[in-house]
């Protein structure tokens, strides 16, 4: 869009103008490109604190667009040309987070060839936004950008940080929207999806959030969508039953817009996985490894339960460690670890961990209940478990038991 | 004041080329070694040396205070008119008159006008 045709648009006059009430069904849907996180003409943001593989997220889902397959296991809505931007590293690095990407997927360079695009600030910084006598706000490189990127007819622009792409206070508001305002014109004009990749500090545990992002909220609330990317925290390792060694390689993204996270279990999981380039000289014979993200599942905790064991454990849960006593839904101090019904589940096999994850599974999905009852010796209430019948475990045409 | 000696096309000359060299076209040495190369029969050579290094001196600080009055004077000229969101055509005139003498190129105006317009706009978000 050129200067004047802006020009005309904001200089045209301003009219009150009635809703023009068009069949629901005549309105063009959204152009979505990737999962629910990408979106033509939209900007989104996905912020993560240092180290947590947001650049080999990033990567991944453009890889994922270019050659429409979904590699991290998010539907590709619409294959098309991404420009992937990165603002910090050479071409070289470039070239090595791609090998590996390509690599750990088993893509050859066909795949990709012709429809994937890399810029290295190194070579050429890209100045969206910035100051130009120290008050007001100028737009060097957002026309360039914009018709480079129609010129290729391409479908998402990541920006690798978005901190790089602009000379603005990052603590102030107008400054901020103003720079993911100038994205945002780049998306409409391109018709492309822009990736904001943010950096964000993480809080004290660990946790991050988009209340965490960097400078100005503005960013954020511009965004179409915003995920966050967090390394795996030792309470939700503990939970699904990993180890603390392979903890640090596994991240989880979540839409930082919405105000509840989904449990780990539900959550979206990727693994960053070390490539071996095989680019070994006589001076570094190991070469490099370079991370890229896989997608990664949770392990099942019902994998070595037999529907026919779980219906036994649920049996001994009913029945419960003595006359008139309940099993726990917790573990929590040494008077009640015995009444725990992890310990029922830990005689079918099963450990510690994935003993709570199946409990914790069967309390989500109401097969186990609590409820206060009685203690006959203690002669006061507490909280026990009682098994809801109606939602254990079904019995298929084999008849053999199958978990919901 | 010229000297009836002095040759008088390069003399007339002089401001022309003074403007040029304000606007950054040719360079002022080019000019001061054109002129010296310039037939002056009769002339007495070192006051016509003197009286033409004067009078380019002259053009040259003379069109580089227009160039600057001129500025100035488009950006006085934009400010209301880009606040009332004025269309395009009424801002390109605006611009020229400011100019009457045409001290500034005019690609000179047009980025004027272009960036008091991209602020303009950069201002309204």
């Amino acid at each position: 869009m050129s200067l004047w045709h802006r020009w005309s648009q904001a200089a045209a006059p301003l009219a009150a103008v009635p809703a023009a009430l068009p069949d629901p069904a005549a309105i063009p849907p959204r152009e979505w490109l990737y999962g629910t996180r990408l979106v033509r003409r939209f900007v989104s943001v996905l912020a993560a604190p240092g180290g947590a593989g947001k650049s080999a997220v990033a990567l991944g889902q453009a890889v994922a667009l270019a050659t429409g397959r979904p590699i991290l296991g998010e539907t590709v809505h619409h294959a098309a040309p991404a420009w992937v931007m990165d603002l910090e590293d050479p071409p070289d690095e470039m070239d090595r987070r791609l090998a590996a990407c390509l690599r750990l997927h088993g893509l050859a360079d066909d795949a990709v060839r012709g429809r994937l695009y890399l810029h290295s600030g190194r070579q050429r910084r890209v100045t969206i936004a910035t100051l130009a006598d120290g008050m007001t706000i100028a737009f060097p490189d957002r026309d360039a950008v914009a018709e480079a990127a129609s010129a290729r007819g391409i479908g998402l622009i990541v920006v690798d940080p978005f901190v790089k792409s602009h000379a603005l206070d990052e603590n102030s508001n107008p400054h901020m929207d103003a720079a993911a305002t100038a994205w945002a014109e780049i998306a409409e004009r391109a018709g492309a999806a822009v990736l904001l990749v943010h950096h964000v500090r993480k809080l004290s545990g660990g946790t991050v959030d988009v209340e965490a992002a960097r400078g100005a909220k503005a960013l954020t609330d511009a965004a179409r969508s915003a995920a966050v990317l967090t390394s795996m925290t030792a309470e939700d390792a503990l939970r699904l039953g990993v180890a603390p060694a392979e903890r640090r390689r596994l991240v989880r993204l979540d839409d930082a817009k919405s105000n509840m996270a989904p449990l780990a279990e539900q959550a979206r999981w990727f693994r960053l996985v070390g490539i071996r380039l095989g680019n070994g000289t006589a001076t570094y014979p190991a070469g490099d490894s370079v991370a890229a993200a896989a997608p990664w599942q949770p392990p099942n905790p019902f994998a070595d339960l037999s529907p026919a064991d779980a219906n036994r454990a649920l049996d001994a849960i009913a029945a419960g460690p003595g006359e008139g006593l309940l099993y726990t839904a917790h573990r929590r101090g040494a008077e009640v670890s015995d009444r725990w019904a992890g310990r029922v589940l830990e005689g079918f096999g099963l450990d510690e961990a994935t003993a709570a994850r199946v409990l914790a599974a069967w309390l989500r999905s109401g097969v186990l209940e609590e409820t206060e009852y009685r203690h006959p010796q203690q002669r006061r209430s507490r909280r026990g478990l009682k098994v809801n019948d109606a939602k254990r475990p079904t019995m298929t045409g084999g008849g053999e038991p199958t978990h919901d | 004041m010229r000297h009836p000696t002095d040759p008088e096309t390069p003399w007339r000359a002089i401001p022309r080329l003074g403007k040029l060299v304000a606007q950054g076209l040719i360079g002022r040495d080019e000019v001061r070694a054109a002129l010296a190369a310039a037939p002056a029969p009769g002339a007495d050579a070192s006051g016509w040396r003197a009286r033409r290094e004067w009078r380019l001196a002259d053009a040259i600080a003379g069109w580089t205070r227009e160039r600057a009055r001129a500025e100035a004077a488009i950006a006085r000229v934009l400010r209301p008119l880009l606040a009332a969101r004025a269309p395009r055509a009424v801002l390109e005139s605006a611009t020229e008159s400011a100019d009457p003498r045409g001290a500034l190129r005019p690609g000179e105006r047009t980025a004027l006008l272009h960036a008091a317009v991209a602020a303009a706009l950069a201002g309204w978000r």
